[in-house]
C-alpha cells in the first residue's frame, strides 16, 4: 500500500512536471514572439503620418457599431465622445437593445432625434426592428439609433451590420473609453496589407479609478482594489504578452468584443455574429477565418497594440466570477463548434498552433490546475504525502507565476507605459507577489465552474453591473 | 520517503530540478524588477526634459517666424549652443519641425526650413541616414520627404531596392517630393499592389506640391489594377475633367475595382452622359457595382432611370430590393409606384412590383 | 480696444503660432485647448471673432458652430482644419461659417482672412 502511493506520487509528479514544462515552453516562446513584435512595431511606427491620413478622402468610411442595454446612467456622455472621433468619415450606431430603462427618450430629446423610414438590409436575420432615428442638427449627423427588441448582444451587432451603411465596421462596448486617434490606428492593417484584411483589433485596457471627463482619459491610476490590480496583471499578459505574439504568427484567434475592427462583407459572409453563443466575439473572428481558409483566399488578422480602448473591469469577486464563467464557456462553446479546425493541418497555424493552444491553456489549464490540487489535498489527508513536498511544488509554480507576471511589466514598460508614477510600478509588483495566492483561485474556479455549468446545460448571461464610468475619476 | 527531514543529498531528482528552477525564477524575475524601475525613472527624467525643451522651442520658433526684430542668426546660434545637447534632443527638435511644417504653409515653411539647417538638424539625420540601422534611416528618409530637402542621391537609390518595405516606401515618397518634374515617373515600372496605405501617402504629397500635377491618364491603362484605381480617384481628386471620356471607357475595365471605382468618380463628378452605358451594364455587373449603379441614378437620373433596372433585379437579390427601395424614396411625390412597395414585404411582393412596372412603363 | 478673438485648437503648436501672430496683430486672444472650454468660455464672454478647428476633444467644432448659430448670429467664424475634404467644407459653410482655411496654412494669409471677416 505504502509503495503504491509513492508510485502514484512519482508518476504524478512527472506528469505534472511535463505539464509544467510544456506551458512554461509556451510562456517562454510567447515572451520572445511578444518583445520582438512589439520592438518592430515601434520602430515601424516611430515616425507616424497621421495628418496624412486625416487629410485623405480616401480612407475608407467606418461604421462605429455600439449596442445598449440599460445603459441610460452614461449614455448621452459616451456618445458626444465617441461624436469627437478623429476620422474624416464615419458614423456611429447606437442600438438600443429593447432597454427597459429611459434611454431612447433621452437620446431623441438630447440629440433632436427624429424617426426615420425604417429601411435595412437583411444581411443577417435578427429580431425586429422597432425604429430608426437620425438628429436633425448638422453637428450630430454621424449619429444614427436605432431601437429593437431585445435580442442580446450579437442579436444587436447583427442589426448594426444590416443597418450601418459603410463597408468597415468597429464593434465597441458602448461605455468603453476610446482614445481620439483610435479608429485611425486600427484602421492601418486594412491600409497597409496587400493580402485582404478581415479585422483588426486592440489591446483592452483597465479604467477603474482613472480620472475621465467627458468619455476622455485624463490620468492613468491604478484601480484601489486588489481585485482590479490584480486584473491589470492579466491584462498585460494577455495583451502584451499573449496576443502580441500571436498576432507575429498571425494566429489570433480572438478580437476582443469591446474593441474591433471588421471587413463587413467578410463577416456577412460569414454569417455575422453567433447569438448561440456566450462568447460571441471569439466565435465571430474564429468563423471568419475558417471561411476564408475553407475558400482558399489569402487573408490576415491586424493587430494595434497602442493603447485605445479603456474599460472597465469588475471590482467584485461575484461580478468577476460571472465574467470568467462566462468567458470559460464562450471559450469551450467555441472550440467545440470549430473542433473539426483543431489539430487539423489543413487550417495551417489555426488547426495546428492556435486552437490546441486555447484547448491546452484556456480550456483544460484550470482544469488541470483544479484537479491537481484536488489531488494533493487528497493525499495530504490520508497522510501519503509530506509538506515539504508540496512546499517545493508550490514554490516552482508561485516563483514562475512571478516571474510571468514580471516580464508582462516590464512588457508594459517597453512598450506603451501608461503607469507614469513609479509608485505604480512598485503597487503592480507587489500585487504580482499577492495574485498567484489570492487572486488566480477565484478565476480558476470561475472557469471550472464555467465548465461544469456548461455541461449542465446553462447558457445564462451574466450581467455585469458597472460603477458608470464617469464617476470613477470624482472622489 | 515518510518523513520530514531536510537532508538535500536524500532529495528527489524531481525534487532538486524543482528547487533549482524556482531559484532562477526568482533571479530572473528580480532582474526584471530593477530593470523596470531603472527604465521607468529614466523615462521620467526623460519625459520632463523633453516637455521642457518642447515649451523653449516652441517659442523660439514663433519668435523667429512672426518677429522681425530679432537678430534671426544669432537666436539660431544661441538656442543651438544653450539647449541641443544629446542625440534624444536632436530627435525631440526634429519631431516639433515636422508637426510645424505639417501646419504651417507659405513663407514660415521657408523659415521652418531655415530653422532646420540652423540647428544642425540636416547634418544629424544625414549621418543617421549612413548608418546602419533602417529604422534610424527610415526615420531620417521621413523627415527629409516631408520637409522636401534634397540630400545626395547616392544616400537614396540603393534604399528603392531595399528588403525593408518601410524604407523602400519613404525613397520612393522622398523622390516624389523633391522632384522638380514627373513625380509618378516610378509608378511605370511599379510591380506589386499599391495599397491603399501608399495611396494616401502619394496623395498627400500631391497636394503639397508646387510643381504640375501629372496627368493621371497616362496609368489608365497600367495592368496592375490598383494603380488605375488609385489613378481614377486622382482625376477626381485634382479635377482633370479633361479625362472624363477614358473614365467612362474605365466602366468595361476587365476588373471589377476597376469599374466600381469609375462608377465612384463619374457619379460624385455628375457626368450624366455616363450613366446610360452604366445603365447597360447592369444586368451584367457584381453584385456591389449594381448597387453603386443605383446610387448613380440618385445621383444623376431619373426616376424612369430607376424603372428600367427593375426586370435585372431579381426576386433574390434582396439587399439590391432594398437599395432601390431606398432611392425610389429620393423621387418623392411625383411617382405613385411607390406606394405599391412596402419594406415589410418587399421581397414577397416584388414579382408582382417588377410586373406592375413594366406594364406602367409600356403604358406611359 | 481690440477686437476679441477665440482661438479654438488642441494643438498645442498651432495654439502657440496663432497666439503669437494674432497678438502681433493687435488682437485680444482667448484660447481654448477644446472644445468643452470653449463652451464654457463661450457661455461667459463675448468674442468679435471664432477660430475653431472641427475636430477637438470633448465637444466637435460642429457642436460649437451650432451653439453659437443658436446664440448669437453675428459672431463671425472662420474655421481651421486639416480636412480638404469637400463634404466637410460645404457643410460648415452651410452652417453659417464665414471662412474655411486648411491646414498646412500660412500665417500671413489667416491673419489677412481674420482681418477681412472682422470688417464685414
Amino acid at each position: 500500500m505504502q509503495l503504491n502511493a509513492t508510485t502514484i506520487i512519482e508518476v504524478f509528479s512527472v506528469l505534472f512536471l511535463i505539464y509544467g514544462l510544456i506551458i512554461i515552453s509556451g510562456y517562454i516562446f510567447s515572451a520572445f514572439f511578444s518583445i520582438f513584435e512589439i520592438r518592430d512595431y515601434k520602430r515601424r511606427n516611430n515616425f507616424q503620418d497621421d495628418a496624412a491620413l486625416l487629410q485623405s478622402a480616401n480612407l475608407p468610411a467606418i461604421s462605429v457599431l455600439a449596442p445598449a442595454y440599460n445603459e441610460e446612467a452614461n449614455l448621452v456622455e459616451n456618445i458626444r465622445s465617441l461624436l469627437t472621433l478623429n476620422y474624416p468619415s464615419f458614423e456611429i450606431v447606437i442600438i438600443n437593445d429593447g432597454s427597459k430603462d429611459n434611454s431612447l427618450q433621452k437620446l431623441i430629446t438630447t440629440f433632436q432625434l427624429e424617426e426615420q423610414e425604417p429601411i435595412h438590409y437583411n444581411h443577417i436575420a435578427t429580431k425586429k426592428l422597432k425604429g430608426i432615428y437620425k438628429s436633425k442638427i448638422k453637428a450630430y449627423k454621424n449619429l444614427r439609433v436605432i431601437d429593437k427588441e431585445n435580442g442580446g448582444k450579437a442579436d444587436a451587432l447583427n442589426m448594426g451590420i444590416n443597418c450601418c451603411i459603410h463597408d468597415v465596421i468597429c464593434c465597441i462596448d458602448v461605455d468603453c473609453v476610446l482614445e481620439r486617434n483610435s479608429l485611425l490606428k486600427l484602421i492601418r492593417p486594412f491600409l497597409n496589407n496587400t493580402k485582404r484584411v478581415i479585422a483588426s483589433g486592440g489591446i483592452i485596457r483597465v479604467a477603474n479609478n482613472c480620472i475621465i471627463e467627458d468619455g476622455r482619459i485624463i490620468e492613468v491610476r491604478l484601480p484601489r482594489t486588489f481585485l482590479g490590480k490584480a486584473q491589470i496583471l492579466e491584462y498585460f499578459r494577455a495583451f502584451l504578452m499573449g496576443r502580441m505574439a500571436w498576432s507575429r504568427v498571425d494566429g489570433l484567434l480572438l478580437i476582443s468584443g469591446a474593441f474591433g475592427m471588421f471587413d463587413k462583407q467578410t463577416v456577412i459572409e460569414a454569417g455575422g455574429y453567433n447569438h448561440n453563443t456566450v462568447g460571441e466575439d471569439m466565435e465571430l473572428l474564429v468563423r471568419m477565418r475558417r471561411v476564408m481558409r475553407e475558400q482558399g483566399i489569402p487573408y490576415k488578422v491586424g493587430f494595434v497594440p497602442d493603447p485605445l480602448c479603456w474599460t472597465e473591469v469588475p471590482e467584485s469577486t461575484q461580478v468577476l466570477r460571472r465574467q470568467r464563467n462566462r468567458w470559460a464557456r464562450g471559450t469551450v462553446e467555441t472550440l467545440m463548434l470549430h473542433k473539426k479546425m483543431l489539430f487539423n493541418p489543413k487550417y495551417g497555424v489555426l488547426g495546428l498552433l492556435s486552437t490546441p493552444y486555447w484547448m491546452f491553456f484556456e480550456w483544460f489549464a484550470p482544469i488541470i490546475e483544479f484537479i491537481g490540487i484536488l489531488f494533493f489535498i487528497v493525499l495530504m489527508l490520508l497522510g501519503k504525502i509530506n509538506f515539504q513536498v508540496f512546499m517545493i511544488f508550490f514554490i516552482v509554480i508561485y516563483t514562475f507565476s512571478i516571474l510571468f507576471s514580471i516580464t508582462a511589466i516590464f512588457f508594459e514598460e517597453y512598450s506603451f507605459q501608461q503607469y507614469k508614477k513609479p509608485k505604480y510600478m512598485f503597487m503592480l509588483i507587489f500585487t504580482a507577489l499577492l495574485e498567484p495566492i489570492l487572486y488566480h483561485p477565484i478565476v480558476m474556479w470561475a472557469a471550472v465552474k464555467g465548465n461544469i455549468d456548461l455541461i449542465r446545460g446553462k447558457k445564462s448571461w451574466g450581467e455585469m453591473s458597472r460603477a458608470g464610468l464617469g464617476n470613477s475619476g470624482k472622489t | 520517503m515518510p518523513t520530514l527531514y531536510f537532508n538535500l543529498e536524500d532529495w528527489s531528482l524531481i525534487l532538486k530540478i524543482n528547487l533549482i528552477l524556482s531559484l532562477i525564477f526568482s533571479c530572473i524575475a528580480l532582474f526584471f524588477v530593477s530593470l523596470v524601475l531603472y527604465l521607468r525613472i529614466r523615462k521620467n527624467i526623460k519625459e520632463s526634459h523633453r516637455k521642457h525643451l518642447e515649451a523653449r522651442f516652441i517659442d523660439f520658433v514663433n519668435a523667429f517666424l512672426f518677429d522681425e526684430t530679432i537678430n534671426k542668426s544669432k537666436a539660431l546660434g544661441d538656442f543651438k549652443y544653450s539647449y541641443i545637447k544629446s542625440s534624444y534632443d536632436h530627435k525631440i527638435l526634429i519631431k516639433q519641425i515636422l508637426i510645424f511644417d505639417e501646419n504651417l504653409k507659405g513663407e514660415s515653411s521657408l523659415l521652418i526650413k531655415e530653422i532646420f539647417y540652423g540647428l544642425g538638424l540636416y547634418k544629424f539625420l544625414l549621418e543617421d541616414l549612413q548608418g546602419y540601422r533602417w529604422y534610424y534611416k527610415a526615420r531620417a528618409m521621413f523627415a527629409f520627404s516631408k520637409l522636401g530637402i534634397e540630400v545626395p542621391e547616392n544616400y537614396v537609390y540603393p534604399l528603392l531596392q531595399s528588403k525593408r518595405v518601410e524604407l523602400r516606401q519613404h525613397a520612393i515618397l522622398y523622390f516624389l517630393n523633391t522632384s522638380k518634374t514627373d513625380p509618378l515617373v516610378f509608378l511605370d515600372n511599379l510591380e506589386g499592389r499599391l495599397t491603399l496605405w501608399q495611396q494616401v501617402l502619394i496623395e498627400n504629397s500631391l497636394k503639397s506640391f508646387e510643381v504640375e500635377i501629372p496627368d493621371f491618364a497616362r496609368w489608365l491603362d497600367h495592368h496592375e489594377d490598383s494603380i488605375v484605381v488609385f489613378c481614377i480617384k486622382m482625376i477626381l481628386s485634382f479635377n482633370q475633367f479633361q479625362n472624363i471620356p477614358l473614365l467612362v471607357d474605365c466602366l468595361d475595365h476587365d476588373a471589377e475595382e476597376v469599374r466600381y471605382q469609375a462608377i465612384q468618380s463619374l457619379q460624385t463628378m455628375e457626368v450624366s452622359e455616363a450613366l446610360q452605358l452604366m445603365l447597360t451594364h447592369f444586368p451584367e455587373e457584381t453584385a456591389q457595382n449594381k448597387r453603386s449603379i443605383l446610387y448613380a441614378i440618385k445621383k444623376m437620373g431619373t426616376y424612369k432611370d430607376l424603372q428600367t433596372l427593375v426586370p435585372h433585379i431579381h426576386k433574390e437579390d434582396e439587399n439590391l430590393q432594398v437599395d432601390f427601395y431606398k432611392i425610389s424614396r429620393c423621387f418623392e411625390d411625383q411617382i405613385p409606384v411607390k406606394s405599391l412597395l412596402n419594406i415589410e414585404t418587399l421581397s414577397k411582393d416584388w414579382e408582382d412590383f417588377q410586373e406592375y412596372s413594366m406594364q406602367q412603363s409600356i403604358g406611359a | 480696444m481690440s477686437k476679441r478673438i477665440l482661438v479654438i485648437e488642441d494643438n498645442p503648436m498651432v495654439v502657440k503660432s496663432l497666439e503669437f501672430k494674432l497678438k502681433k496683430d493687435g488682437y485680444t486672444v482667448v484660447l481654448a485647448e477644446d472644445g468643452r472650454v470653449a463652451m464654457q468660455l463661450l457661455k461667459d464672454q463675448e468674442f468679435d471673432l471664432v477660430l475653431t478647428d472641427l475636430m477637438l476633444p470633448f465637444v466637435n467644432g460642429n457642436e460649437i458652430i451650432e451653439h453659437i448659430k443658436n446664440v448669437n448670429q453675428e459672431v463671425p467664424i472662420i474655421v481651421l482644419s486639416t480636412s480638404t475634404q469637400e463634404d466637410i467644407i460645404t457643410d460648415a459653410f452651410e452652417m453659417g461659417v464665414d471662412d474655411f482655411i486648411t491646414k498646412p496654412f500660412s500665417p500671413s494669409e489667416l491673419s489677412l482672412r481674420v482681418k477681412r471677416t472682422l470688417a464685414k
